[in-house]
Formats: C-alpha cells, structure tokens, sequence
C-alpha cells in the first residue's frame, strides 16, 4: 500500500537513494531541498512527487511545508530527515560561530521539525521517522569531535522521541552510517592524504558503503515490517563499529 | 590576506609557542602531525580560499614551503 512519506534533504546523496527505493515501492513522495537547480533534477526524475524548496534553517519554511502537507496530504505516514552537513576539523580550529552553525543545522533544526510535524505524524497511519545520524556519533575520531557531537545529538534525540511518541503509536529511529561516498565524504577525505584515506577504509572490513545500502535500512526502518521497532541506532558501517 | 597574518594564524594552528619564520622547521612544532596537516588545509581554506590538492603538505619541511603553495592569494 502507497505511503505518503516527506524526505526532506532529499537531494542529498542518501536522501536520493532513499527517494529512489522508496519511489520504486509505489509510494507517494514529499521530497525537499534548498537547491532549485537539484529541485528541478529530482521534479525530472520523480514525476509523480511534489517537490518544494525548503531551508531546514529557515523556521518559516518548516511551518511553511507543514501547512502545505495538511493541505496536500492530510498527515504524514513516514518522515525522514536527510538534511545535514560535516566537516573533518581538529576541535582548535572550530570558531564559536562555525560550531554553532553546525549544531544549529544537524540538531536544532531537527527540533524544530520534530515540533512542527508531530501534528501531521498524529494524523498517519502507522507513522514511522527516520533521523540520519552518524557511526561519528558512537565512535571518536580524529577531527570529527563536533561533527561526532552533533550526530550523537541527533540518536539521543530519536530514543528519545521514541519513547515521548510511543503512546501516539508513532516510531522514532535512527541510522549510523560509515564512510558512504558524498560531497560530504569527499569533503571530509579531500583533506587527507591518500595513505590516510586508506587507512579510514581500512577501519570498515567490509569498505566503504554505498548509498543505496543506507537507504535500504532506512526504507526497511520506515515501513510495517519494522512496527515493533523504535528508538534504535542501526548502524549501517561495514563492520566499523563492531571492533 | 597578508603574509604576516597568515603566519600567526598558521601558528595558533600548529599550536606554535613563539612567533613562526619562513625557515622555522615544521617538525619541531608540536602540532605538526597527520592531523596538523588537515588543520592547516582548513586554515588555508577559510582563510585564503584555496584548496589545496590532496596530500600537498606532505613534502612541507619549512614554513616557506607551506607560505610558498599559497603565495598566490598573500599580499605584502
């Protein structure tokens, strides 16, 4: 049965790949991104979506689409928040300002939609959400302490809806991604020296992932079959974590 | 941004104790490691807005060979 689920950051490389499966399962898409050049890519590739322009800064944007999706759809039955930004960066070189704009992006703004779309996951059926956080988030590493902060902001922030949403019938569960080849990725590995980018390959037995072995997680997370599931992290590394 | 700028902010980079010259020697600064490099990568990005090949510090012994990949976008 067809879905209707909102994909904001649908633009991102993960956000993509899970439009993609989730669009070849039949079911009704909501797909965002701040990008008007990538709205137009995805408006090509998605013909049957509604695509919109959305800032996950930007506060009226989020009651801007949650008006829109009450008109459009009524409620929302899966919402995933695939927005997000990293940087590979040693903690002295972090400026107050840059931190902030990192954590206002990869956590505030998800409180923010976690307020504003409650109302619409209330009116779903079976409702499902899925936060993109990140093995970062579980692990340390080198230069990824307030990335890592911030992804471990976004788990705590799913177990936690989890429980506060569980007497609304209403999932919350996370991902923890390794190494997934992104703009985001390279922008991380593109500071490294070839022998340190294989040495981060090397902590991933199985190698880096691939988008669409994120999505399929995250697809898997959202649907029926996973109804008895809510407030886990799952990661999604290749191994990473295991050792 | 000037060349003298750009020393002290490379020195609260590598976490230098003392003022940095072209002839001071990279691997006596402290934090001069395989995470320094990608700290002064980010410095040189933010602050110059080049960006550098990937590995392009690793042949760096001096300061002056760092100040000599961006000299480009310093001024006097």
């Amino acid at each position: 049965m067809a879905r209707r689920i909102l994909i904001l950051g649908a633009s991102s490389t993960l956000g993509l790949a899970v439009a993609q499966v989730l669009g070849a399962e039949g079911n009704q898409l909501w797909l965002t991104s701040r990008d008007p050049q990538k709205m137009a890519d995805m408006s090509r590739q998605f013909v049957t979506a509604r695509v919109d322009k959305f800032d996950a800064l930007v506060p009226e944007d989020a009651r801007g689409l949650r008006t829109e999706i009450q008109r459009g759809w009524g409620g929302l039955d899966g919402l995933v928040c695939a927005f997000g930004s990293g940087a590979l960066k040693p903690v002295h070189m972090w400026s107050d300002q840059a931190a902030a704009e990192m954590m206002n992006l990869n956590v505030q703004a998800l409180v923010r939609l976690g307020r504003e779309f409650l109302p619409l996951l209330l009116k779903g059926d079976q409702p499902s959400v899925v936060l993109i956080s990140s093995i970062m988030g579980v692990v340390g590493a080198a230069g990824m302490s307030v990335y890592g902060a911030s992804k471990a902001a976004v788990a705590s922030l799913a177990r936690s809806w989890a429980i506060e949403w569980a007497p609304r019938r209403i999932r919350v569960n996370a991902v923890a991604p390794g190494m997934v080849p992104s703009p985001m990725s390279d922008t991380i590995l593109g500071s490294l020296s070839p022998a340190q980018v294989a040495a981060v390959q090397g902590r991933h037995p199985l190698g880096f992932g691939e988008s669409k072995d994120v999505a399929y997680a995250v697809v898997f997370l959202l649907g029926p079959e996973a109804k008895w599931i809510t407030g886990v992290v799952l990661p999604v590394d290749g191994g990473y974590s295991a050792q | 941004m000037k060349s003298n700028e750009f020393l002290a902010k490379l020195g609260e980079t590598l976490m230098a104790e003392g003022s940095l010259t072209p002839d001071t020697q990279l691997s006596s600064l402290s934090g001069w490691d395989s995470m320094g490099m990608v700290a002064v990568l980010s410095l040189i990005d933010e602050s110059v807005g080049a960006s550098l090949p990937r590995g392009s510090l690793q042949k760096c012994e001096r300061v002056g060979d760092i100040l000599g990949l961006v000299k480009s976008h310093l001024s006097e």
